[in-house]
C-alpha cells in the first residue's frame, strides 16, 4: 500500500539526519509517527500542532544529532580533518561562486527574503493566536457551558439556578465556577476617575484555571462571603498604567463604585481573564471582586446574566463529559418542563466549548487562509530560484563536465551544489527574519486589537527555529532538482556540443515550464482568494447599516449605583447632560441611546404581541431591545417610517410608549400599520408610537433581528451612550463634550469617547485585515509569477536562438516567430490556470466562511483573474517575442550560445 | 550491540538528563517500543513531558550507546506489533539508573534539611 501524503513528508523530512541514525532508527520513527498521527486526529488545528511540534523536533534534534557526531569525529582527529576540510572547502567555493555573481544572487538572496519573511510574519500571528498555550495550566480542560437548543440559537447566559445545578450536579468536571461582568469605576486613589472592566467570580476561579498571582496572595474560599474583608485581585496591566508599578501595593484600599476594596494580589502580565472575549464576557479584565454567589441563589431561571466554566477532570473523556452533560439537562427538562422542555424550546441541552475553541475559534479560518497563501507564496518564490538555479547550472555545464571528466566523484558535485542552495536559502532566511522584524509590527498596527492573542505577536525562539527549518527546507526544495540535473550532466554531449553552445535538454526544458505552469496555478490560487475577499469587503462597504454616522461623537457613561440611587436621579442626569450638550456651539442635536450601535454590546429577549398565538415548539416573537431618549433617530439620521419619536411627555408615569423598527413591524403586523398596537416586554402592555428604519447594531455583516426602543424615562439604565450630531468635525468636540459632562459630575470617567464613523471603521476591521493581507500576497504572486514566466520565455528563446535562426533563414517571417514564442508562453500559462482553477474550486469550501454577498465559486472572480493572469502572461513573453524576431541567422548560426 | 566499556562505571554517566532517567524508570516496568515509552511518560507526568520521535530516539540513542538499554528479543504478552524494535533495561543501566536515583535522593535530604520542602514523612 502506498504510504500516505504526510507519511511521505516526514520520510523526506528525516533525511536531515546524519546517515548512521537515520538508517537505524528510521523504520521505528515512522511506526512512531504512524501513532501519534491516529492518536492526533483529523482536526485541522491538532494536525497543525502536531506538525509544528514534528517539525520542530525534527530540526532541533538532528541539529543536536549532527553536533554530536562532529564531537565524537573530533575525538578521532583524522577523519575528521577531511570532512571538516570538505566541508570547509564546499562553503568556500559557493560563496566565492556566489560573490562572482552578484545580480544572481541578490535577485536569488531578495526572492527568497520576500518568501520566508512573508512566512515567518504570518506563522508569527498563527502562533501567538492558534499555537500557543493560553496562560492557564489548566487550559486545555476548561469548557465554557452553553445553552443550545434545535432551533440553532445558542446563548452563554446562565442564571443563577442553573449554575447551581450544575455545580452540584456535575460528576464529570472537577471545578464549576460562575462569572459576571462589572464595569465599575476606580477613584478616591487621587488619579482621574476611570471606568474599570471587572469581573465578579467565584473564588476559586484561578485555582481552576491554573494561574497564580505573581504578588500577594489568591482569593480563598472565604472571600466574598458576606462580613469579610472586601477584596479584590488586580491584573498586571492596571497595576502599571494606573498605579506605576507601585511596590508597596498590597492591601491598598481603593474605592471602587463608593465602595472601599483592598488590594490583595497582582496576577502576572498576560492573565487579564477574560483576555479575549468569551460568549459574552467582552472586556478583559482589570481586575477580579470574588464572590461564592450564594446570595444570588434564587428561583429565577429567566434571570440568565453570569457565565459558567468548568474544568473536566483529568483523563475524561469530551464525550464523557457531554454525556454528564446531557444527564443534567435531561434532569432540567424533566422539572420545569415550561422552560426546559420540548413544549416550550425544541432540544433544548447544555452543551461545551473548550475555551480555547471560544477564545480563537472564530479566527481560526481566516488565519488558515493567510498560512495557506503565504504558503503558496514561498512555493512561488522557490520556483523562481529553482528556476534561476537551473539557468545557471546550464551556464555552467561545461564547467561541471569538466570537473566530472576529470575526476570528480559525483555525490561529492551534489553536495557542493547543495551547499551553494543551503548558504543561498539560510542568508535568504536571515534577511526574511529581519524583513518579518520589521513586518510584524505594521501588521499589530493594521488589525488594532481585532484579532484575539495577536497582541502576543513576536518573533519568538520558536518563530526562529520555524524559520530556520523553513530555510533548511526551502534550501534542499531549490537545490535539490539543478544539483541531480546538473550531476547528470551528460559528457560527451556536454562536451561534444560544447563548441557549438550548450542547449538545454527536452526534459530539462519541460521541467522548467511545469514549473512555471505549477507557478501560475498557485499565483491563481491567491489572486481568486483575494478577489473573492475583496468582492466581499465592496459588499460589505455597500451595506446601507440604516443610520448615518457621519458627524456622530459618542461617549459611553455609566452612573455610579451609590450616588444615583433611583430612577429619578439617572433620567434627571441625562435629560441635564443631554440639554447641555445641546447647547455646545456646533452642535445640531444630542440624546442618548444603550447599547449604543456598532458599539459591540447586544441586548434582546422574547416579547409577546398582543392577538397572537405562538403554537407549542414555535419560536416566540424576539427582539433587539434599546433604550433612547428623545431626539435620537435625529441625531443618528435614522428615518421615521410612521408615528412619532420619544417626546418630553413619555414620562414614567405616563402610558408606556415604544418605537418598532420595519423589520419588526412586517414579521408581526404585516401589511398593517402597527401604531397603537400593543406588545409587552415585561409585566405591562407597550403601546407602540413610532415606526424606525432597521439598524445593522452589529456591523454590516449582520442584519441582525427586530428592533424594540423604550424610552430612558419609562425603562431607567445607568448605562447609557450619549450621542450628539454636528455639521463640522465631531472629533474635534470630543473636549468640549468631556467638559461638559465633567461640569455636571467631575466624578464620571470620560474616557470612552468615540466617532461613529471610527465605530464603523471597526466594524469591519477584521475583513479590512484578511483582504489587505491576502491582497498584498496575491501581488507579490503575481510579481514573482509573472517575473517567472518571462524568465523562462527568454530562457528559452536564448536556447533556441540557432532554430529560430534557421526559421528565419529558411523564409520564416517575424511573425511567424513571435507567434510561435508567444503561443508557447499561452500553452503554459493555460495549462497553469486550468490547474490553478480545479485547486481554487475544490478549495471553496475552506473561504466560504469568510465571504459575504459573492459565492465562494462566484464565475466573474474567477474569469477576471484568470483574464489578468493571461495578460500577465502575454506581456511577460511580448519581449523575449520580440527578441526572437531580431535574430540575425548568420549570428545564430555561427553563435556558441552563449 | 554495544556493551559498556570494560570497567565503566556507573558513576561516570551521572548526572543524567531528565529524559533519560524517565525513559531508563519506564523500562524498568518492563520492554517497551518507542511510541510505548513516550505514552508511559505522558501519563506519568501527567501530560506534561510530550516526547516527539526525534527527541525520543536521541535519548535512546545515547543510552544505547552507553550501554544502559538494548534491544529485547522477547516481545510483551500483547504486543501490538511483533516487527517494531522492543527496548530493555541493561543490567548495567539499572546500576546506572540506581546512582542515578541515590545521587537524586541526596539532594531531596539536602533540601529537607535547609527546609526548602517539608520532609516528606510517609
Amino acid at each position: 500500500m502506498k504510504p500516505r501524503l504526510g507519511e511521505r513528508v516526514y520520510r523526506l523530512l528525516l533525511l536531515v539526519y546524519p546517515g548512521q541514525f537515520r538508517r537505524r532508527y528510521r523504520e521505528e520513527m515512522l511506526a512512531f509517527y504512524r501513532d501519534r498521527r491516529a492518536a492526533a486526529g483529523t482536526a485541522p488545528a491538532a494536525r497543525l500542532r502536531l506538525w509544528a511540534r514534528l517539525i520542530t523536533d525534527v530540526f532541533g534534534t538532528a541539529a543536536a544529532e549532527h553536533g554530536a557526531g562532529l564531537r565524537s569525529r573530533f575525538r578521532r582527529s583524522i577523519r575528521r580533518e577531511r570532512t571538516m576540510e570538505t566541508l570547509w572547502q564546499d562553503l568556500r567555493l559557493a560563496i566565492r561562486g556566489l560573490l562572482r555573481a552578484p545580480v544572481y544572487t541578490t535577485i536569488v538572496l531578495f526572492t527568497l527574503a520576500l518568501g520566508i519573511g512573508a512566512t515567518a510574519a504570518i506563522f508569527s500571528v498563527v502562533h501567538a493566536v492558534l499555537l500557543k498555550p493560553l496562560p492557564y495550566r489548566h487550559a486545555d480542560r476548561i469548557v465554557v457551558f452553553w445553552h443550545s437548543n434545535s432551533s440553532g440559537r445558542t446563548y452563554n447566559a446562565t442564571s443563577p439556578p442553573e449554575y447551581f445545578d450544575l455545580k452540584e450536579q456535575l460528576r464529570a468536571f472537577d471545578a464549576v465556577v460562575a462569572i459576571r461582568g462589572q464595569s465599575s469605576t476606580i477613584l478616591g486613589d487621587g488619579g482621574e476617575p476611570e471606568r474599570l472592566s471587572a469581573y465578579v467570580v467565584a473564588p476559586e476561579i484561578f485555582d481552576m484555571l491554573g494561574a497564580a498571582p505573581a504578588q500577594g496572595r489568591g482569593f480563598r474560599a472565604d472571600d466574598g462571603l458576606p462580613g469579610a474583608e472586601k477584596v479584590i485581585l488586580i491584573s498586571d496591566a492596571l497595576w502599571r498604567r494606573r498605579f506605576g508599578a507601585d511596590p508597596a501595593i498590597l492591601s491598598r484600599k481603593v474605592n471602587i463604585g463608593g465602595f472601599i476594596r483592598t488590594i490583595i494580589g497582582v496576577m502576572p502580565p498576560g492573565v487579564s481573564f477574560p483576555d479575549v472575549p468569551v460568549g459574552f464576557l467582552r472586556d478583559r479584565a482589570d481586575f477580579w471582586i470574588p464572590s461564592n454567589y450564594e446570595s444570588l441563589r434564587s428561583d429565577s431561571r429567566g434571570n440568565q446574566f453570569i457565565a459558567v466554566l468548568a474544568r473536566q477532570k483529568p483523563g475524561a473523556s469530551e464525550l464523557a463529559a457531554q454525556a454528564d452533560l446531557d444527564l443534567v439537562s435531561g434532569r432540567l427538562r424533566a422539572a420545569f418542563p415550561g422552560r426546559y422542555g420540548e413544549e416550550t424550546v425544541k432540544g433544548w441541552r447544555f452543551t461545551s466549548v473548550s475555551l480555547r475553541d471560544q477564545m480563537v475559534g472564530s479566527v481560526r479560518p481566516a488565519l488558515y487562509v493567510l498560512a495557506g497563501a503565504v504558503g503558496l507564496v514561498l512555493l512561488i518564490a522557490c520556483v523562481n530560484v529553482a528556476n534561476l538555479m537551473l539557468a545557471r547550472g546550464a551556464l555552467r555545464q561545461r564547467d561541471v563536465a569538466v570537473r566530472l571528466a576529470l575526476g570528480a566523484d559525483r555525490p561529492r558535485l551534489v553536495r557542493q551544489l547543495l551547499t551553494e542552495s543551503t548558504v543561498l536559502s539560510l542568508a535568504g532566511g536571515t534577511l526574511g527574519v529581519l524583513l518579518a522584524s520589521i513586518g510584524v509590527p505594521l501588521l499589530l498596527r493594521l488589525d488594532r486589537g481585532n484579532i484575539p492573542r495577536m497582541d502576543g505577536t513576536e518573533l519568538s525562539s520558536a518563530v526562529l527555529a520555524f524559520s530556520l527549518g523553513v530555510s533548511l527546507l526551502t534550501g534542499l526544495l531549490v537545490g535539490v532538482a539543478p544539483a541531480l540535473a546538473q550531476s547528470r550532466t551528460d559528457l560527451r554531449g556536454a562536451l561534444g556540443e560544447g563548441a557549438r553552445g550548450a542547449s538545454d535538454g527536452r526534459g530539462r526544458r519541460r521541467l522548467r515550464s511545469a514549473l512555471v505552469a505549477a507557478q501560475m496555478a498557485m499565483a491563481l490560487v491567491i489572486l481568486v482568494g483575494a478577489g473573492l475577499l475583496g468582492r466581499s469587503f465592496a459588499a460589505l462597504q455597500r451595506v446601507e447599516p440604516g443610520l448615518d454616522p457621519g458627524g456622530v461623537l459618542s461617549i459611553k457613561l455609566s452612573l455610579p449605583r451609590a450616588r444615583y440611587d433611583s430612577s429619578f436621579k439617572i433620567t434627571a442626569f441625562f435629560d441635564r447632560l443631554a440639554a447641555e450638550v445641546a447647547r455646545i456651539p456646533g452642535v445640531t442635536s444630542a440624546s442618548a441611546i444603550n447599547p449604543l450601535p456598532l458599539g459591540g454590546e447586544g441586548w434582546s429577549g422574547s416579547i409577546e404581541v398582543e392577538g397572537m398565538v405562538v403554537r407549542p415548539g414555535e419560536p416566540e416573537p424576539h427582539a433587539e431591545y434599546s433604550v433612547a431618549m428623545p431626539g435620537y433617530f435625529r441625531t443618528l439620521g435614522i428615518p421615521l417610517r410612521a408615528g412619532r419619536e420619544f417626546s418630553a411627555t413619555d414620562v414614567a408615569k405616563a402610558p408606556l410608549v415604544g418605537i418598532i423598527d420595519e423589520r419588526l413591524a412586517q414579521k408581526y403586523w404585516p401589511g398593517e400599520s402597527p401604531i397603537g398596537k400593543r406588545f409587552k416586554g415585561g409585566d405591562d402592555w407597550t403601546t407602540i408610537v413610532g415606526v424606525a428604519g432597521h439598524v445593522h447594531r452589529a456591523g454590516p455583516a449582520e442584519a441582525g433581528e427586530g428592533q424594540i426602543y423604550m424610552p430612558l424615562a419609562q425603562y431607567t439604565q445607568s448605562a447609557m451612550a450619549v450621542v450628539l450630531h454636528t455639521d463640522g468635525d465631531p472629533g474635534a468636540l470630543a473636549g468640549a463634550l468631556r467638559g461638559t459632562v465633567r461640569a455636571l459630575d467631575a466624578d464620571l470617567p470620560t474616557s470612552q469617547i468615540v466617532t461613529m464613523d471610527d465605530l464603523v471603521v471597526r466594524a469591519t476591521a477584521r475583513q479590512r485585515f484578511n483582504v489587505l493581507m491576502l491582497g498584498v500576497f496575491a501581488l507579490v504572486a503575481l510579481g514573482l509569477a509573472s517575473v517567472g514566466l518571462y524568465g523562462v520565455m527568454s530562457f528559452l528563446v536564448t536556447q533556441r536562438t540557432r532554430e529560430i535562426g534557421i526559421r528565419i533563414a529558411l523564409g520564416g517571417k517575424p511573425g511567424d516567430v513571435r507567434r510561435m514564442v508567444i503561443r508557447e508562453s499561452l500553452v503554459i500559462s493555460v495549462s497553469g490556470l486550468l490547474a490553478g482553477g480545479a485547486i481554487s474550486l475544490s478549495l471553496s469550501r475552506v473561504v466560504r466562511g469568510l465571504l459575504f454577498g459573492v459565492t465562494a465559486t462566484d464565475p466573474p472572480t474567477y474569469l477576471f483573474i484568470s483574464a489578468l493572469l493571461l495578460l500577465v502572461g502575454a506581456i511577460a513573453a511580448y519581449g523575449p517575442a520580440r527578441r526572437a524576431t531580431r535574430v540575425d541567422p548568420l549570428v545564430a548560426l555561427r553563435s556558441d550560445g552563449q | 550491540m554495544p556493551h559498556p566499556p570494560a570497567g565503566a562505571s556507573p558513576d561516570d554517566l551521572l548526572p543524567l538528563r531528565p529524559v533519560e532517567v524517565l525513559i531508563l524508570t519506564m523500562l524498568t516496568a518492563g520492554d517497551r517500543h518507542g511510541y510505548g515509552l513516550r505514552q508511559d511518560i505522558l501519563d506519568h507526568s501527567h501530560g506534561r513531558t510530550e516526547l516527539e520521535a526525534g527527541n525520543l530516539y536521541r535519548h535512546v540513542r545515547r543510552l544505547e550507546a552507553a550501554g544502559c538499554l538494548a534491544e529485547s528479543d522477547r516481545r510483551p504478552p500483547g504486543a501490538d506489533d511483533e516487527r517494531r524494535i522492543y527496548y530493555r533495561l541493561t543490567p548495567f543501566g539499572r546500576r546506572v539508573l540506581a546512582a542515578e536515583m541515590t545521587r537524586l535522593r541526596s539532594l531531596v535530604r539536602l533540601a529537607e534539611e535547609r527546609r526548602i520542602i517539608a520532609p516528606n514523612r510517609a
